[in-house]
């Protein structure tokens, strides 16, 4: 004792040897309610939680009492659960609660609670964890009692709905203890099924108390295991079960369950049927469209151009070809016109020609005498006219002047 | 035809959205004309059962009512 502290430094003290207690963190502790206060301003909750020898002081914050079904009072026997730590202010030990139940059901909703707790932080509840539905289901099974109006339910709206599927029911018991292990080989058995898509399990209305099996940790694993879609059917409109929170997807009532697994055959036939019709006008409106083409091509200039076209060459053609004897025509008429002409220029240069108009041609050594060849006295030479040739001696020579040549 | 009722649908509404985008030639168009008839004929079939199977596994599993 050779230390001495402050009194704020003790109740810190204590309040942190409290506050490590595992025990204490989170604890259920049942009493009577006594000394009730619910804080008009704040909204907490404080009260005395008492037995025939002791009390503890407790306080509930709003933000934790405000999800009670249920306003304490005095006098009520609950169980409360919470915390436990010290309010150094006033040096007193409390409970700080975050839950409370009315005793007699309150423990079976602890459990619930605590069960709930556990299966959603191992991550069962997870939503990325569900399995979709299949959305045309043929074969489905339902575990629920053979006996009971939940298979009616189902059989009636299945009836309605989807009446080409085969329904594989895996009758078990529904209410109690006892009922427990049917309804796990039931699932299971189901599950083992190749055929079946999706189970159903299910449970005609009753009080939560009927219901309570369904809020079991081995059902709740075997539904978890399932390799197929599970839907419940089991909870109330209001109450949702263990089950309900493991299963891929809950269903208020059997009557929905079968709502929500079977798809409306009418409404696939509809659309089966515009599908058809769809496909029928698809191949209509083309071939119709093609024939239109078709028709278009057959009127249009383009194509009909080809017949002008052809007309055209065609005349071209014979143009051309009319052109072609044309200029040949010309060409051999002008060939035969030459020729004409160059055959009376030849009429005209030949000598013969000449010496009928009265010239005579001189040869001199047989050959004609050309204009620059001389002649000499005693020359012999041969002069032919057109009647005569005359074989002649020069007797003299003269040259001539050049004024006097023709 | 070796398809699930699922498949055959989905393949019927992905030959709907072939036809809508208009672009398919009168031969394709024919092709899927039988393709989708055939699908429909297959998917009809199915639906055609007007009364529910109802089976019960055997009272094996009873045991613990």
């Amino acid at each position: 004792m050779d230390k001495v502290i402050s009194v704020t430094s003790l109740n810190y003290y204590v309040k942190s040897l409290l506050e490590e207690d595992f025990n204490l963190a989170d604890i259920a502790v049942e009493g009577e309610i006594s000394n009730f206060v619910n804080h008009y301003k704040s909204g907490h909750y404080y009260l005395a939680l008492k037995d025939d020898k002791s009390l503890i002081k407790t306080v509930m914050f709003s933000a934790y009492n405000k999800k009670l079904s249920f306003v304490p009072e005095n006098g009520m026997k609950v169980i409360v659960r919470g915390r436990v730590s010290l309010y150094e202010r006033d040096g007193t030990y409390q409970l700080y609660a975050t839950d409370m139940f009315q005793s007699g059901i309150g423990l079976q909703h602890l459990a619930f609670e605590k069960l709930k707790e556990k299966l959603f932080k191992e991550g069962l509840f997870d939503e990325n964890r569900k399995k979709p539905l299949p959305p045309y289901p043929f074969t489905v099974g339902v575990a629920t009692s053979a006996t009971g109006a939940a298979l009616q339910d189902i059989i009636s709206v299945t009836q309605r709905r989807f009446p080409c599927a085969r329904l594989v029911v895996a009758p078990c018991g529904v209410q109690g203890d006892a009922s427990k292990q049917s309804i796990i080989k039931a699932i299971k058995r189901l599950d083992s099924m190749d055929e079946i898509e999706v189970i159903i399990i299910a449970r005609g209305g009753g009080s939560k108390e009927d219901m309570w099996v369904f809020n079991d940790e081995d059902i709740a694993r075997t539904a978890a295991a399932c390799r197929k879609p599970t839907v419940s059917a089991v909870g109330h409109e209001i109450d949702w079960t263990i089950l309900d929170y493991i299963c891929d997807r809950r269903a208020a009532t059997p009557t929905a369950a079968a709502e929500i697994v079977f798809p409306d055959a009418k409404t696939i036939q509809f659309q089966l049927l515009k599908h058809e019709e769809k496909l029928t006008r698809n191949v209509k409106d083309k071939a119709s469209r093609y024939a239109e083409n078709l028709e278009y091509i057959k009127n249009s200039r383009g194509f009909n151009n080809v017949k002008i076209l052809c007309q055209q060459s065609s005349d071209s053609l014979l143009a051309y070809r009319k052109n072609i004897n044309n200029a040949i025509k010309t060409k051999i008429d002008n060939e035969i016109k030459n020729l004409g002409y160059l055959s009376d220029k030849i009429e005209n240069n030949n000598p013969i020609a000449t010496l009928k108009k009265g010239y005579s041609l001189v040869f001199k050594n047989d050959q004609p005498l050309t204009a620059e060849q001389k002649v000499r006295k005693n020359d012999k030479i041969v002069v032919r006219t057109h009647m005569q040739e005359l074989s002649c001696t020069v007797d003299s020579t003269k040259t001539v002047r050049k004024q006097e040549t023709l | 035809m070796n398809l699930t009722f699922e498949q055959a649908m989905a393949r019927l509404e992905e030959i709907s959205d072939i036809l809508s985008e208009n672009q398919v030639s009168i031969d394709q168009s024919l092709e899927l004309y039988a393709e989708g008839t055939k699908l429909i004929k297959f998917c009809s079939d199915k639906l055609k059962a007007v009364t529910l199977k109802i089976e019960e596994i055997d009272s094996e599993i009873n045991e613990g009512v």
